[in-house]
């Protein structure tokens, strides 16, 4: 296996965060538009009629899917220009496809279960789940995440591995600093009561773009 | 640590995702060594080593010898 071609420019760090700052802000925007699109849906199963609106917002919320997905597509990091890959690579993405098939499925059940209430912010908000679809969901999370994570690991090279651990650390380093300086900010009435899904959302922001950084 | 991982695979005029898939690791990976970001662990070392038919440290060198 010969070949006389080098392989291109590797991105920057900065490039790098820039296109995992853009693959958080479409993934959002994905399970934002199945949401808004199973509650238009489910207005419409309510009402039992469909107008010229709601065909006009099915479609709209068809194309927020539609370029979201596009634009999850372009910033895939999958651009091999027809180079070889190792199995252990082939391995690794596999996986990583399959976590975000199960974060994109458990995203649209969460959005589902939140619709079900009749809240169509509570993607986003501590607003009330329904008992069950909670239960379930998290059983399901609780259950595939470490399964798939063990799966990930086995498959990763050592300097996956290593960039993963950093960033680890540094998310680590992030938890224990956030949650006593806001617990004791919120004791002194400086900052609002702690919400433990903005923690989390910071701590796993950090981790990754540690992470991205690392790994270039 | 330095290594001559570029020009031994320049010399089989290898790209580094040719070389990834003889080590079974990434090309990132590759990347990350020859450009002296990552140290491989002792078993890469060696497969790397069996791979080029040289000592480890004709390939590697910290800066001691």
């Amino acid at each position: 296996m010969t070949a006389n071609h080098e392989h291109s420019a590797e991105p920057t760090a900065l490039q790098n965060l820039a296109r995992w700052a853009q693959v958080f802000i479409a993934s959002l925007l994905l399970i934002f538009s199945l949401g808004l699109l199973t509650g238009i849906i489910t207005a419409i199963a309510e009402d039992a009629v469909v107008t010229a609106k709601d065909v006009g917002l099915v479609a709209g919320a068809v194309a927020l899917i539609a370029g979201s997905m596009f634009w999850l597509w372009k910033l895939r990091p999958f651009t091999d220009n027809g180079e070889p890959i190792s199995e252990r690579t082939k391995r690794t993405r596999r996986y990583l496809a399959l976590s975000m098939a199960i974060g994109v499925a458990l995203g649209i059940g969460f959005s589902m279960s939140g619709m079900s209430e009749g809240d169509s912010s509570s993607v986003f908000s501590n607003s009330p789940l329904p008992t069950m679809p909670a239960i379930v969901l998290s059983v399901i999370y609780l259950l595939l995440v470490p399964i798939v994570g063990w799966l990930w690991h086995r498959s990763i090279d050592e300097h996956e591995a290593a960039a993963n651990s950093v960033g680890a650390l540094a998310g680590i380093y992030a938890y224990s600093m956030i949650t006593p300086v806001w617990w004791v900010g919120e004791r002194a009435d400086l900052l609002p009561p702690q919400q433990p899904m903005v923690v989390f959302l910071i701590v796993m922001a950090v981790w990754g773009a540690v992470w991205a950084f690392k790994r270039t | 640590m330095n290594n001559r991982l570029k020009v031994l695979r320049a010399e089989r005029n290898w790209s580094q995702a040719e070389l990834a898939v003889h080590l079974d690791v990434s090309r990132q990976a590759v990347n990350a060594i020859e450009t002296g970001k990552h140290d491989p662990s002792l078993p890469l070392a060696f497969r790397i080593s069996r791979l080029f038919d040289m000592p480890i440290e004709e390939i590697f060198d910290d800066g001691q010898s």
